[in-house]
């Protein structure tokens, strides 16, 4: 079986048993390269659900949403609660990982049907190559994008510069948490994980404020990488307060650096590698630089990889006495 | 209305007697975000490969923050009113649409923005129409087209090595006739129009938007909105690149008795835009929100202004980040009883 | 779709506060909550104005409150508006001023009491908390015009005896021939000796009669849940009924965009609105 009807086939089993409420998976999308989340909560609705290289995506997010929402109402009754089903890919699962370490719900609230993964397509590298609005059709072609523009040309991309930047990198092919794992193990993949973090730790401190500056200076406040990373989930933001304002609302160059910084160092110990917030980006900042950096600080200075081990207690949240900061104290 | 012509590769000559006219002249260029609207430094306009900018040329008369009143222990004062006249050549008829549909709301209810308007009287739109629309683009589903000149100052068709330009505003029609070139001849604009007029036919219509209208409205509590809303992340890309939307936030910013107001875009797909002092929020739920766009767009304009307000440029289809498509988002709330 | 604005120069810079300057302050309640603030203009006199309008108050540093304006235009020179503090930003600070302090006025906004329905026929206000503000506008200019309008009826409650807004007014209004004034409060204490009862209940047992008349309701929304089914059961239609809405506003002139329900932006269309125009707009408010 494909993996597809494996997830289609483990979706109308859940809703049909009633072990889950919904099954939250991937969709079709209305345009080329794309797949959407969606929502099933009958058995019927499970043959919506697809697997393919454009389910890239994160869904984490969408439980924690639902279970929040549901609890909400006012006829909510917990022990009448049943699972909420999630087709997670590793970095999914990872996230569901830091919700249970973060005491969001527990993990018997949750069914994992995990997929073990391979870099996804991220639309916005085609768009970047041949442009948003000349695309007529695609497919993934073998190790190829294959793109029919408007005026009825064609244009092969290699797969290999269509895959998400995240994704590219990534060397956690396989779901930490999982109920049952479809799919198999796509080889670990090669290259540094940390390329571009380094390319930014060269340069020198005018260089990296230079970069900054310039790639933070397109950001229009939007919250789109807010509102897409499994990490920020606070129900109001210190960037949107105003009583007391800690930082200015809108695109003032220092509010823009101090958006951004601020909230990739709330996400420090937490950051999945998901990739969700550069993808979704309108204004294409590569968001992903500042988060890995701190990724990897993270797992220099306290040996941890956050969304791995439910049990481990994250360490900006735990005081060891050999912990890095001697000064700190 | 005058219609002059020029060669293609001459439109830099034009740019260039705008310039010394005092216009800042902006064109679109590549950028880091796809394409974008940037001062013309001379030379050709290459626009090989451009439908649409990223994010529109809102902008440049709602920017996304402004300080309208500076004040110093009490003393407010309103910001200079903007100066500098502006032309922008490339912009696309749903554009220029949108931004004279938003003029609407700044100048037509009897309240008139100064800092809004200003910007509008002194900017030049010279409207490209689009020969290779996108698959996205709808905008002859909601009243526009490829060749629409609403909202242009001067519309400009491509025909063959030539260059028409049309003026389709008294702005225009002055800035044609100091332009002092060769006058365009009733059959090539003619000829030229119905170029523009084929491709609006290879555009068939969506849906039948006069009858839908009211089917949206009549549907508000339909459970269609919530499967519309499901994947809805409530943030602001569709609403920060669209060229139409206009809400915005204001807050004070300064220290010891000096500082600014500022007025900056806001979302209504975004949970605190309508949470009150008291905590009460009327759209808590984002298909609440999200239906609140759809009819904004749709409906509630229309029923102020007699036009659509979505004008059907797709951005925000390409840009949400998990495809809620506000197309289908019409479909299936009016397909419903 | 352009409305009368009476203040010309709102219309040219409808973003700009007019100074003026705090008078004085006076606390309503016991417990300090509300206190009404008495405006004076810098430059000159004040604009026209009509009860059930509304003003954007506004503190450099902190920004704008949409308070309704309680003074009536027959008063005088003075406007006055009575806040609630929310213990946000501009009402803490507002709360703190005394008096010449610098406050910006924006106004006046939105629509007014609906005065070409009223006129002639009889006058019943409905109010509850502190919405009572713009009634009293309503009431005081009534009063200044009496020969304009027929009975004149209030009923006004609130949650204890400290609570009740305008006492100074209200022990005239008692006593005065020109209206009727039915008092409660939700529970009163030793110092009290008039009614004890919800606004609903008052209307019912006072039985308000629609004949030719015009209501107008303020109050917190669960009075009002409760008040109209009484009113219906007395005969009243809901075109005869008006009320005025509070949503989070930010411009009050229409551009901003966050204070519609359905098509209608309440800064402009209203904030009064009979429940006959609401019943055919989105319960979204």
């Amino acid at each position: 079986m494909t993996v597809e009807k494996e997830i289609r086939t483990k979706a109308r089993e859940l809703l049909a048993s009633g072990e889950a409420e919904v099954v939250i998976g991937f969709a079709a999308g209305t345009i080329p390269l794309t797949a959407r989340p969606a929502l099933v909560k009958d058995a019927a609705g499970a043959d919506k659900l697809i697997w393919n290289r454009y389910c890239g995506a994160g869904l984490a997010r969408y439980v924690l949403g639902y279970i929040r929402d549901r609890r909400k109402r006012r006829d909510f009754d917990a022990a009448k609660a049943r699972k909420v089903a999630v087709v997670a890919k590793p970095c999914d699962a990872r996230a569901l990982v830091t919700y249970i370490q973060e005491n969001q719900f527990g993990r018997d609230g949750v069914y994992v049907i995990g997929v073990n993964c391979a870099p996804m397509v991220d639309r916005g590298k085609v768009y970047e190559a041949v442009g948003a609005y000349r695309i007529g059709g695609a497919s993934v072609d073998g190790d190829a994008v294959v793109v029919t523009t408007t005026d009825g040309g064609e244009e092969r991309l290699p797969l290999a510069d269509c895959v998400d930047a995240s994704c590219a990198v990534c060397t956690r092919l396989e779901p930490p948490l999982a109920d049952v794992t479809y799919g198999e193990a796509a080889p670990p993949l090669e290259g540094d994980p940390y390329a571009r973090v380094r390319e930014h730790e060269a340069r020198g401190t005018d260089e990296r404020w230079a970069w900054i500056t310039a790639e933070l200076g397109r950001c229009v406040r939007c919250y789109a990488c807010r509102q897409v990373c499994p990490a920020c989930y606070c129900e109001e933001c210190f960037a949107e307060q105003r009583n007391p304002a800690w930082i200015g609302p809108a695109t003032a160059p220092e509010d823009l650096v101090a958006f951004h910084l601020v909230r990739v160092f709330h996400t420090a110990g937490r950051c999945v590698e998901c990739g969700a917030c550069e993808r979704a980006c309108p204004m294409n900042i590569p968001l992903r630089v500042l988060s890995a950096k701190l990724v990897k600080d993270v797992e220099e200075k306290f040996g941890y990889v956050a969304g791995v081990n439910p049990e481990e207690p994250p360490p900006l949240a735990t005081y060891k006495p050999d912990d890095p900061n001697e000064d700190f104290m | 209305m005058a219609a002059v012509k020029v060669k293609r590769k001459d439109l830099p000559k034009l740019l260039e007697t705008a310039k010394a006219a005092g216009y800042d002249v902006f064109a679109p260029a590549r950028a880091a975000e796809g394409w974008a609207f940037a001062p013309y430094e001379g030379g050709d306009v290459d626009l090989d490969g451009y439908l649409l900018t990223t994010a529109g040329v809102k902008g440049f008369a709602l920017p996304q923050l402004e300080a309208f009143l500076s004040y110093d222990d009490d003393d407010g004062r309103p910001a200079p009113a903007p100066e500098g006249k502006r032309l922008l050549v490339g912009v696309r008829p749903c554009d220029a649409r949108a931004l004279a549909l938003v003029d609407k709301v700044y100048r037509d209810r009897g309240f008139r923005d100064p800092q809004y308007l200003g910007r509008r009287d002194n900017a030049l739109l010279v409207v490209w129409g689009c020969g290779l629309p996108a698959p996205t683009c709808f905008c002859t589903s909601v009243g526009g087209g490829p060749g629409d000149a609403y909202g242009a100052d001067v519309m400009a068709y491509e025909a063959g090595d030539d260059l028409l330009l049309e003026a389709a505003s008294s702005k225009g029609e002055e800035f044609l006739k100091a332009a002092k070139t060769e006058e365009a001849s009733d059959a090539g604009l003619k000829k030229a129009k119905a170029t523009y007029a084929k491709v609006a036919e290879a555009m068939a219509p969506l849906w039948d938007l006069a009858a839908v209208r009211p089917r949206l409205y009549g549907n508000f509590d339909a459970d269609a909105w919530e499967e519309v809303a499901s994947r809805c992340v409530s943030c602001g890309a569709c609403t920060f690149v669209c060229p139409s939307c206009h809400c915005f936030d204001v807050a004070d910013e300064g220290k010891h008795g000096r500082g600014r107001r500022l007025r900056f875009w806001d979302a209504c797909t975004q949970s605190p835009f309508t949470l009150h002092a008291s905590g009460h929020n009327p759209r808590e739920r984002k298909a609440q929100r999200y239906r609140q766009r759809v009819l904004h767009k749709f409906y509630y304009f229309h029923d102020n202004w007699g036009e659509n307000l979505c004008v059907g440029c797709g951005r925000c289809v390409v840009a949400c980040p998990v495809n809620v498509d506000i197309r289908e988002a019409v479909t299936l709330v009016a397909a419903g009883e | 779709m352009a409305q009368e604005i009476k203040n010309a120069a709102l219309a040219e810079t409808p973003l700009l506060p007019a100074p003026a300057t705090l008078e004085r302050v006076v606390v309503e309640t016991d417990a300090a909550d509300l206190k009404s603030f008495y405006l004076k203009f810098n430059d000159g006199p004040r604009w026209d104005y009509l009860p059930g309008q509304f003003a954007e108050l506004s503190l450099y540093g902190y920004g704008e409150s949409p308070i309704g304006i309680a003074s009536s235009p027959t008063e005088g020179e003075e406007l006055m508006f009575t806040v609630f503090n929310t213990e946000g930003k501009v009402t803490r600070a507002l709360h703190r001023l005394a008096p010449g302090a610098a406050v910006g006025i924006r106004g006046p906004l939105g629509n007014t009491w609906p005065l070409p329905e009223m006129r002639g026929r009889n006058v019943t206000v409905i109010g509850g908390g502190f919405a009572f503000t713009t009634q009293r506008s309503l009431i005081k200019y009534i009063l200044a015009h009496r020969k304009d309008f027929a009975e004149l009826t209030v009923v006004y409650g609130a949650r204890s005896p400290g609570a009740l807004l305008y006492k100074p007014e209200l022990a005239e209004w008692e006593k005065s021939p020109e209206l009727t004034l039915h008092l409660t409060v939700d529970r009163g204490d030793e110092t009290w000796s008039g009614r004890e009862g919800f606004v609903p209940t008052v209307v019912e047992e006072e039985k308000l009669p629609p004949d030719d008349a015009i209501a107008l309701i303020c109050g917190p929304p669960i009075m009002i849940k409760f008040t109209l089914p009484v009113m219906d059961k007395l005969g009243w239609k809901p075109e005869q009924i008006y009320t005025s809405l509070e949503m989070r506003m930010k411009c009050g002139v229409g551009m901003c965009g966050r204070c519609n329900i359905g098509p209608k932006y309440v800064c402009v269309d209203g904030p009064v609105f009979s429940f006959e125009e609401l019943s055919k707009l989105p319960q979204e408010y």
